[in-house]
């Protein structure tokens, strides 16, 4: 049964596992506020989050908007701090207000990361690595990070209309709509559009991708790139291309990363390259990052949690005195004062029973 | 284990007999109608409202489902749509009394349309640049109407004999109306090699 504290201690834990992960990559913690003036944050959001924005009106007149996304936010209030030349790692734990894409519930956890002022595949691959470790560290085994590109389509379909209809279709996995679209294309673009559907798998399906191409494709030269840099993380085995990824956000304009977990319907986790939204914002600094979603895990490690507290009976000063110090020697103390047998045994179900002189009982 | 997720109703059998053509072994459609939930060598299968086969396919219920593209237009988003089943042919059209004031899209400016598909039909009215009030219903759509509760009807038509009974004309075509395959996006990741035998043996049968 799901409680008001059952997914509390999943939570707790998740999330000081995945602080420490990001720390010991030298990120730093990052708090964006709940509610965002929605008419500086609306250019910069992802198509989801635009559409499924909780809006207020302050007591200014304004519009707020209850944080559907984090990086947005958080990118925004970055560039203004970072100065020229600089390196920034920032990462967050969250909560965000919009549909899960896993359980479709109205708000939901989520740990990520961005990296501001680092361009090329070493820091795309940096954030592809978080992400396979953050889903190592909540216990997914069986997952995949896929690779594509978010300017993969911007090279092979100018017009931007046939465009975001031809990512809809290849969102929807409908080949024979993509195809029907891609006729109105280019024709130089027909044949690696007509075959992007199925191009997912290893680094041979970029070598497929390079012979169907109209010309050399940067979107392709930086996909290897990151699969190389990948390759020298270690990180082969649950890396995956896939060319008709479509994003999970309209920023991403270059790598972008989806994660896949068993056991988790939608996507997990997901990130990419949004140079182009930094310049949308004033200042063309080069920024990736990516994040998990954190819930789906949360749900499963919540059955394994065991209680954590001790239960001290007795309210003597003595009694007292042991539950300080246990406390001190870092235990969670939980002190009752004498209590009928009927109780103690409800309770030793809940905590684990230790008598005045902390020995269990 | 590949899990689907199949529509009860008149979708059942043709759905069934395809899956069956593509080497699935599930029961005939009869059969399969007396319980909710079955299970092969390699698959499952789960037996809900059409209505329903997307948020099972959506939230990991099944990794697979076969639903309407009308239910799809109402609740689609998020969904792979890899194939068309070539079963479940119909369309959604505009339908008004026979001696109305509706004769086209056009005259339903201002006007009450009822219908089970609200999402879909604010959608064709917004392309058309007409405003009418959608009617959110869920059973028996002619009823509005019949009732003066609407002016016309937006529905599935499939031989146009309800409409007639109930005397109305079948204006124009909304939107054509196919059966189609469904899959969660992870599913289609981690059971790659089972779902992508299943879409081609399907595809091979439908010749599309």
């Amino acid at each position: 049964m799901r409680t008001i504290t059952s997914g509390a201690p999943a939570l707790r834990s998740a999330s000081a596992a995945l602080r420490e992960l990001y720390i010991s990559y030298g990120y730093e913690e990052a708090l964006t506020p709940s509610f965002e003036p929605w008419d500086e944050l609306r250019p910069a959001l992802g198509r989801h989050a635009l559409k499924q924005t909780l809006k207020f009106i302050d007591d200014g007149g304004e519009v707020a908007a209850l944080r559907p996304e984090v990086t947005a936010g958080l990118v925004r209030r970055a560039l203004r701090e970072r100065r020229p030349d600089e390196i920034r790692r920032y990462f967050y734990c969250q909560k965000i207000f919009r549909r899960s894409p896993v359980n479709g519930r109205r708000e939901f956890w989520q740990v990520g990361g961005e990296i501001l002022g680092g361009a090329g595949p070493f820091f795309d691959a940096e954030a592809v690595e978080l992400l396979g470790r953050s889903l190592q560290l909540l216990g997914a085994a069986d997952f995949t990070l896929e690779l594509g590109d978010g300017g993969l389509l911007i090279e092979l379909v100018p017009d931007p209309a046939l465009r975001g209809e031809l990512k809809g279709a290849l969102a929807r996995h409908d080949g024979a709509a993509a195809a029907r679209l891609a006729a109105g294309a280019p024709e130089a673009s027909r044949p690696l559009l007509h075959e992007l559907p199925f191009l997912r798998g290893e680094a041979a399906v970029l070598d497929a991708a390079e012979k169907l191409a109209p010309r050399p494709l940067a979107a392709l030269a930086r996909l290897r790139a990151l699969g190389l840099a990948l390759e020298k993380r270690g990180w082969v085995e649950h890396v995956m291309f896939d060319l008709a990824l479509p994003g999970w956000a309209d920023y991403y304009d270059g790598p972008l990363v989806e994660a896949y977990a068993a056991g988790v319907a939608g996507v997990a986790g997901a990130g990419g390259r949004y140079d182009g939204m930094t310049a949308g914002l004033g200042k063309p600094v080069p920024g990736c990052g990516a994040a998990l979603l954190v819930d789906p895990f949360l749900e499963r490690l919540n059955g394994k949690q065991k209680p954590e507290a001790v239960l001290l009976v007795g309210d003597t000063a003595g009694a007292s005195v042991r539950a300080a110090e246990l406390r001190v020697a870092g235990r969670a103390v939980v002190q009752l004062p004498a209590l009928d047998a009927k109780t103690l045994v409800a309770l030793r179900g809940q905590y684990r029973l230790v008598d005045e002189g902390g020995n269990p009982c | 284990m590949l899990s689907i997720a199949l529509p009860k109703g008149r979708l059942l059998a043709p759905a069934v007999a395809r899956l069956r053509a593509a080497g699935l072994a599930l029961p005939d459609a009869e059969a399969l109608d007396r319980r909710l939930v079955w299970e092969g060598d390699g698959w499952r299968a789960a037996l809900a409202k059409p209505a329903d086969v997307p948020t099972l396919v959506r939230y990991g219920g099944a990794d697979l489902g076969i639903c309407g593209s009308d239910v799809l237009g109402e609740d689609g988003e998020g969904l792979a749509q890899p194939l068309g089943l070539g079963i479940g042919i119909c369309r959604l059209a505009l339908a008004a009394p026979k001696n109305g004031p509706v004769r086209s899209p056009a005259d339903c400016q201002g006007r009450r349309v009822a219908t089970k598909y609200p999402r879909t039909a604010r959608k064709w009215f917004k392309t058309l640049d007409v405003e009418a009030t959608i009617v959110p219903m869920h059973g028996s759509v002619e009823l509005g109407p019949l009732t003066g509760l609407s002016d016309a009807i937006i529905d599935l038509v499939e031989t146009g004999r309800t409409l007639k009974e109930n005397g109305l004309v079948e204006l124009v075509t909304v939107a054509p109306v196919e059966a189609r395959l469904i899959a969660g996006r992870a599913a289609l990741k981690l059971k790659q090699l089972e779902t992508a035998r299943l879409i081609a043996a399907l595809r091979a049968g439908s010749g599309s």
